[in-house]
């Protein structure tokens, strides 16, 4: 393992940011990270994004929530309840607002959204690493955008005299 | 709402998450701690490698002389599992690094252009917890074979050699044998032979 190009400190932020996308939970995810890092060392696999990230979702499948992240999407949510193009969001950042957005997506979601928006995998990359179709992933990945513009929403209708 | 800005909030949302430093610093340590041992084992153990390198030159010798012997006088399916799983059991015990990086089946088929078959794994493989770290070459009954490394679930480090089915190798059915501490599967799938060593 070449360990003087590597910028540890980053990729283990990047697994544990990636871990957090997965479980939305802080322990789990510093566990899934943890199990991860140790399996990589032990292989002396490739100090990598990729590597890391593909060990962690591994983990995550077996240990946690295998049942969550294969069960079926029924079909009539795909296109449930389009948004119209309202903006909800107030250009200032709301931490608690994002995180409970974040929350009611699913496993699956949270991931694709993440891989794609955060660390900026296209499409394709995205379905390489979790082994799925590209168009699998474009769905997820605009349902997760729908179901927080939806909550956002939702959240200002509330707050509305 | 436009995308960009439900991007940007997600981003700023993960970027404020951070590791918590103690699990951080803990976790680098271990990498270093890593380091450390291979660059030991490299520096200071010269001799049990000389030595072993003197043992493995024997070992060969002694297996080329055997492997005469037995196309001499033996041609049987079972002598031919034994010297099949000894020379997988040998292989693995090596420890090899591997020569091409991938996680990828796909990308090592795309990168080993010497292989005489196409490189994929097999159906029994396909979702079952393995991860591929890397690949080399190698030689199965003097037939060019591919040595995958895998890491399972719990961490543990198996080798999977795949190579071209031949008139041999076809006789030989579904097995698995036992070897110092290893696991040692056969196995036929499509046009390819297969042999996954894994510690017990």
């Amino acid at each position: 393992m070449d360990t003087s190009v590597v910028d540890f400190d980053q990729l283990l932020q990047a697994g544990y940011r990636y871990a957090l996308s997965l479980s939305q939970n802080s322990a789990t995810a510093e566990d899934l990270l943890q199990d991860a890092w140790v399996a990589v060392l032990k292989a002396k696999g490739p100090s990598t994004k990729a590597y890391l990230f593909s060990a962690i979702r591994s983990r995550f499948l077996n240990l946690y929530k295998r049942e969550q992240l294969l069960s079926i999407v029924p079909l009539e949510d795909e296109h449930h309840n389009e948004v119209p193009e309202v903006d909800h969001f107030s250009e200032n950042f709301d931490i608690e607002i994002v995180e409970d957005a974040l929350n009611t997506l699913r496993s699956t979601e949270r991931e694709a959204l993440f891989l794609n928006a955060v660390e900026g995998y296209t499409a394709q990359e995205v379905a390489d690493l979790t082994l799925q179709p590209r168009g699998s992933v474009l769905s997820l990945i605009h349902r997760a955008k729908t179901k927080i513009k939806r909550y956002v929403k939702e959240i200002n209708s509330e707050a509305m005299p | 709402m436009s995308e960009d800005k439900i991007e940007k909030h997600v981003k700023s949302y993960y970027s404020s998450q951070t590791l918590d430093p103690k699990i951080m610093a803990r976790l680098k340590s271990m990498s270093e701690a890593s380091v450390e041992t291979e660059e030991t084992t490299t520096i200071f153990n010269r001799w049990p490698m000389m030595k072993m390198g003197i043992a493995a030159s024997f070992l060969m010798f002694t297996v080329v002389t055997t492997q005469v012997l037995f196309n001499t006088y033996s041609h049987n399916t079972g002598d031919l599992v034994m010297r099949i799983a000894q020379e997988v059991e040998l292989n693995h015990n090596k420890q090899f690094k591997s020569d091409f990086l991938s996680t990828n089946v796909q990308t090592l088929a795309s990168v080993m252009h010497k292989l005489d078959f196409d490189l994929k794994l097999p159906a029994r493989l396909i979702n079952a917890g393995y991860e591929i770290i890397g690949a080399r070459y190698c030689s199965i009954q003097g037939g060019i074979a591919a040595q995958l490394k895998l890491i399972d679930s719990a961490g543990k480090t198996s080798t999977l050699y795949v190579t071209k089915l031949n008139d041999l190798l076809v006789e030989i059915s579904q097995q698995s044998q036992s070897h110092d501490g290893l696991t040692i599967d056969l196995w036929q799938d499509e046009s390819l032979f297969y042999s996954l060593a894994q510690p017990q």
